[in-house]
């Protein structure tokens, strides 16, 4: 059996619906008036033969009812009542019918709500390659609290990194801060820029986010930042 | 004379199959064909014969339209398509198989066993 044709027949049930009762119909006179005429000849008056087939038929609508459930047309019928008594049955009562349909826009509103802001804050990664190796970087004073971080120091730590070893650009998880061994979720500190290609499909959100975050050469741990008072940590992977 | 709810389920689109098969056919021709040629054994019940026609029909198994009787009234005549071709070899090899396995069981006799 071919799906297709079992589909097709049924588009063409549903859209030729009219015709197709109409065919029915013509289809069972037929054969009701052929069967008289069979009966009419042997001997049977032409009235009672009429009355003998359409008896001996059977009664018409369960077997169109039949022939339309054949055809896969039940459901959409079923799908048609249930859709009608819907409608009448708002119509009968518009204060239920306001009330339920305020109930379901709420509910609906709220839950399209709350999975947007799940789905930005929590599924979708980060519009840069790797993402998961991005971090963020505060200043812990020597008395303690967190702050953020100028980016003069930055730039300051990362000239400073560059004289002592110019050409590194590896992990050195071995000199991190306590504190950032305690509070990061990022392994090591890793070169940055060359670590943050924008992804070419958000190009403009990317780009807007690297000029606020990027930095133009690799900075490493340590930072000689004993001198201004503070310590630089990684503080939280982002 | 068996009725058609004797009939194996299934049977029904075997017959209108081959019916069919002959040449193309109306509805009340086909519940003649298969009374003729199973010598009056089976006759279908005529409330049954469109449902399962258009589910054949549906199926893809046969085609219909319309034409002229012969005594020139409109009538719907069904023709076997390819599909239908391959289904009533295969549904007769089935028929086939299932008919002779049933008569070796009957005619089994207690000194053959």
């Amino acid at each position: 059996m071919s799906l297709f044709a079992r589909g097709l027949s049924i588009l063409d049930g549903v859209f030729r619906r009219n015709r197709m009762e109409s065919g029915m119909d013509e289809e069972i006179r037929f054969h009701v008036a052929r069967y008289a005429d069979d009966l009419e000849r042997t001997g049977i008056p032409r009235a009672e033969a009429e009355r003998r087939a359409r008896r001996e038929f059977g009664p018409l609508e369960p077997v169109k009812e039949e022939c339309r459930q054949a055809r896969g047309l039940r459901l959409l019928d079923e799908t048609v009542q249930d859709l009608r008594y819907a409608v009448r049955s708002l119509r009968r009562s518009p204060g239920f019918a306001a009330v339920s349909i305020l109930t379901l826009a709420t509910g609906i509103g709220a839950n399209t709500a709350i999975f947007t802001l799940v789905d930005r804050w929590v599924l979708r990664p980060l519009p840069y390659h790797d993402a998961g190796n991005l971090v963020s970087i505060s200043t812990v004073a020597a008395k303690g609290g967190v702050g953020t971080t100028a980016a003069a120091d930055l730039y300051d730590w990362r000239s400073s990194a560059k004289a002592s070893k110019p050409s590194a650009d590896g992990p050195s998880p071995s000199t991190r801060s306590p504190q950032a061994a305690t509070r990061s979720r990022s392994s090591a500190w890793r070169p940055m820029p060359s670590s943050f290609p924008c992804s070419a499909s958000r190009r403009s959100l990317a780009a807007a986010s690297c000029r606020r975050t990027m930095f133009p050469a690799p900075l490493r741990w340590p930072f000689s930042a004993a001198a201004s008072g503070t310590r630089a940590s990684v503080a939280a992977a982002m | 004379v068996a009725k058609q709810q004797d009939l194996l389920q299934g049977t029904l689109d075997l017959l209108i199959l081959k019916a069919v098969s002959l040449e193309p056919v109306h509805g009340y021709g086909i519940l003649l064909r298969i009374q003729q040629l199973s010598g009056g054994r089976l006759q279908i019940q005529q409330g049954s014969l469109y449902p399962a026609l258009y589910r054949v029909e549906t199926r893809g198994w046969i085609k219909s339209e319309w034409g002229e009787s012969e005594n020139n009234r409109r009538a719907k005549y069904y023709r076997l398509t390819a599909a239908g071709r391959r289904q009533l070899q295969t549904e007769t090899e089935t028929w086939s198989r299932l008919s002779a396995g049933v008569t070796g069981v009957l005619s089994a006799e207690p000194e053959r066993l």
